[in-house]
């Protein structure tokens, strides 16, 4: 089963999208915070990372740099997940090893679709 | 010492002096060959510098403050240079030009003429040409910026503003420089800023639960829904979505309004524009039935923009068209030019709109007030980032309505002359590109086409009948024929099957025109393109330049669903010299290999239908294309899932790109496959 790491200190969003992702056949696994994130993908090496920006610990962005410099987990695609929607501040996530930026808020939906494309599943 | 004498006059010098010293305000007087003549205690204190430093130092304004002249080379030209050039019918060049004095120290037409400076002034700045390559802080205007300097460690934010003195003659006596601190503004402003940002922030993540548990509930992934929650549900769907709507437009107005909007201002193309912005239009016009016309003139001067903003506006402007015209009624898109700008116009067929609130309708949160517009629902500030847009743009926006009869919104944007944006190349006098062979037993539009190929380099002969044609094909080997399939002298489509059949013309592309459309049948009989007449003159050019070019220049094929970022690259390309076809998505590159195969892609990853991955996999597995040259072109990183397809590329750029890079990077690649090709 396609493993996915949602990583939000928000508990209701990570619900949010954990239900959406489980739902829909896919294993989630889950982190509260950045540093959190590191290990849990370094020990799982999951398919995929779903990635909040501002988290308490280690921010997303330094999480991403620093899971992209491993090269043990340096294959993980990573999204990030962010409330902050202006472009300078999406430039800095891809600029850390992002894949793409989804901006909250979200519609569950999309944000299935969205992570099957980014795994290459057809939807 | 007192400046009034003992008959109470005033000493006019020292009093100004003392006005001077006393003034809060930074003060400069440069003289016209910018030697600094007089500065003020204000003005050093900013500056931290003494007197002796600066006065009678030759320095240009930008030089005096350390900022960089950030112009384009064009823009920091000189007069002479701009003249030399050609690229200039300014008519201040031609006549008495007061910025030849400025910058050569010389008058074009020599000292004996005289002319009140204000009038040159006014003339040079009035002058288009002048407009396009205006320098941050041109002698000629009344300049304001706003700098942000470092000053012993602390930060100094400055309002410059650089203003041309003449004295009672009218002649040139040099530029005022006034400098004002507004540091302490500004830092309320980006603390304004933030604090939007900050709010913004704050609001989305509360939403984010909210508007994703509706969904996840309204797609029924927590058990059946029944009718009335339903309905209940959507409308904390519809309203949360509203509340995100205004967040974005508030954090969008508040960057708009603090200046920290970066507009990528280049010259653009109308028709892309118009194009862009109704294309995201089609899916909910064919829904419900109606449609958006579009009347966008060809030969429309091209308007300095920034793209992704004016789309914005456009969007805007036609997705309220849409809403309030509920009755239905087509929506029309339309742009023409006038006196130096060009004026675009989104006209509905809805309720119109009164006089009292077309005055209201571009303040913030104004919304007029009606059954139909509580219903429909908004920000209201959707009307007024339009403005803050077009009104950064340099432009105008306003609306024209009657009650009961529509309305009409329209904005302006200032034309780029065409002198500033003529390629060399394509005025090239004489017929380097290639010779066109016309048909067409229409004098007048075979004129007319002669003289649409002409301007743009081409050499042309003419042929009325398909006789002459066919003789003139045989001697004179053209390099494209356009050909009208309803010949007098009999069927043009005959004519089209002999050209193929004959050793000596069937290599030759033709170009089919024609009022019938009869795409298919020209295929059938070979035919390269085909055109309906009346005559595209845009696309016509395109299609002749292309073919003309495949002979010898290698052809590369564009595909980016950006059309600015196509039609960036085709100019540029074919200014080097190479044969250009474009696709905007995987699917139309596909059918474009297929109808000729390029030498070389450019190719976007990312894109609607087929994105770039599957081109690549379909072209390098494909027996015939797999040694086409791929140049990827990306705004992401790459993307470690597809890792494996990147590899069988040639080249990746990253996104923003140099259009000068590409061209060496795509003029690189191909000399490798061509010596390539000539070793083996």
């Amino acid at each position: 089963m396609t493993r996915i790491l949602a990583v939000d200190d928000e508990p209701h969003i990570l619900r949010l999208v954990s239900f959406s992702l489980t739902a829909r056949g896919f294993e989630v696994l889950e982190a509260t915070d950045g540093l959190a994130a590191i290990e849990t993908a370094e020990r799982e090496h999951p398919d995929l990372i779903l990635m909040d920006v501002m988290m308490p610990v280690l921010d997303g962005y330094e999480a991403c740099r620093r899971i992209k410099a491993n090269p043990e987990t340096t294959d993980i695609p990573i999204v990030m997940l962010s409330a902050k929607s202006q472009k300078a501040e999406q430039a800095v996530g891809l600029e850390a090893g992002a894949l793409d930026y989804i901006t909250k808020p979200f519609t569950p939906k999309d944000l299935v679709e969205q992570v099957r494309g980014f795994l290459g599943e057809t939807p | 010492m007192s400046i009034i004498d003992e008959g109470g006059t005033i000493d006019r010098h020292e009093q100004v002096e003392a006005v001077l010293r006393a003034t809060n305000d930074g003060l400069l007087v440069l003289s016209p060959t910018d030697e600094i003549t007089l500065v003020n205690p204000a003005a050093l204190q900013m500056l931290a510098v003494s007197e002796e430093e600066l006065l009678h130092r030759r320095v240009s304004v930008e030089e005096l403050l350390g900022i960089e002249n950030d112009s384009t080379p064009g823009s920091s030209a000189t007069c002479k240079d701009i003249m030399d050039c050609g690229l200039s019918e300014c008519p201040a060049f031609a006549s008495e030009d007061v910025r030849c004095w400025l910058m050569n120290g010389t008058l074009c037409d020599g000292p004996d003429k005289p002319s009140p400076f204000a009038e040159k002034q006014t003339r040079c700045v009035e002058c288009e040409t002048h407009k396009a390559l205006a320098t941050p802080f041109d002698p000629l205007c009344v300049e304001q910026h706003d700098l942000d300097l470092e000053r012993g460690g602390q930060r100094l934010v400055l309002k410059v503003r650089v203003s041309p003195i003449a004295d009672s003659r009218g002649s040139f006596i040099g530029r005022v420089v006034a400098l004002r601190d507004i540091t302490a503004e500004d830092e309320i402003a980006q603390m304004k800023n933030e604090f939007v940002s900050t709010v913004s922030h704050e609001l989305r993540t509360p939403l984010t639960s909210i508007k994703g548990y509706v969904d996840l509930i309204l797609d029924g992934d927590a058990g059946e829904v029944n009718e009335i929650q339903h309905e209940f549900l959507s409308i904390v769907k519809e309203n949360s979505d509203r509340l995100v709507q205004l967040i974005n437009d508030m954090l969008d107005i508040s960057r708009i309004e603090s200046g920290r909007v970066h507009l990528k201002v280049e010259a653009q193309d109308v028709e892309d524009l118009v194009a862009g912005a109704v294309d995201s239009f089609r899916a909910v016009m064919t829904q419900s039935g109606r449609s958006i016309q579009v009347d966008v003139p060809d030969d429309l001067p091209f308007v300095m923009a920034d793209p992704d903003r004016v789309r914005q506006v456009l969007i805007n402007l036609i997705s309220n068209a849409v809403k309030y015209s509920p009755q239905g009624g087509d929506v029309l898109v339309a742009a023409k030019s006038e006196n130096g700008v060009v004026k675009f116009t989104v006209s509905d067929e809805g309720l119109g709109i009164s006089r009292e609130d077309q005055m209201l309708l571009f303040t913030k949160f104004y919304r007029v007030d009606s059954a139909l517009t509580r219903e429909i629902g908004g920000t209201g500030l959707g009307l007024s980032i339009c403005k803050s847009i077009i009104e950064l743009l340099g432009g105008e926006i306003g609306c024209d309505s009657v009650s009961g009869e529509g309305s009409t919104f329209w904005f302006k944007l200032p034309a780029v002359p065409a002198e500033a944006i003529r390629l060399p190349q394509i005025t090239g006098p004489e017929g380097q590109e290639g010779i066109v062979l016309v048909v067409d037993s229409d004098i007048e539009v075979a004129a007319l086409i002669e003289t649409y190929l002409r301007r743009r380099g081409f050499d042309v002969l003419i042929a009325h009948t398909a006789e002459d044609a066919m003789a003139l094909a045989v001697a004179a080997r053209p390099d494209v024929i356009t050909l009208d399939v309803i010949l007098d002298s009999g069927d043009g489509f005959d004519l089209l099957q002999r050209l193929k059949e004959h050793p000596e013309t069937s290599e030759i592309p033709v170009v089919v025109l024609s009022i019938v459309c009869d795409e298919g049948r020209s295929c059938r009989f070979d035919a390269a393109d085909y055109l309906e007449k009346p005559i595209d003159q845009k696309r016509l050019l395109d299609i002749v330049g292309t073919l003309v070019g495949s002979e010898d220049s290698p052809l590369v094929l564009v595909v980016d669903d950006d059309r600015s970022v196509v039609s960036m690259l085709t100019e540029t390309l074919r200014r080097r010299g190479f044969a250009v076809a474009k696709a905007h998505d995987g699917t139309e590159a596909l059918s474009a290999i297929e109808q000729r195969r390029p030498d070389l892609v450019l190719l976007d990853l990312k894109m609607p239908k087929m994105d770039g991955y599957e081109v690549i996999r379909r072209v390098k597995t494909h027996p015939e294309w797999g040694d086409i040259p791929i140049v990827v072109m990306t705004a992401h990183p790459i993307d470690h899932a597809h890792v494996d397809i990147l590899a069988q590329t040639e080249a990746r750029i990253s996104k923003p790109l140099s259009p000068g890079d590409i061209a060496a990077q795509v003029e690189q690649l191909l000399a490798g496959v061509s010596m390539e090709s000539e070793a083996s």
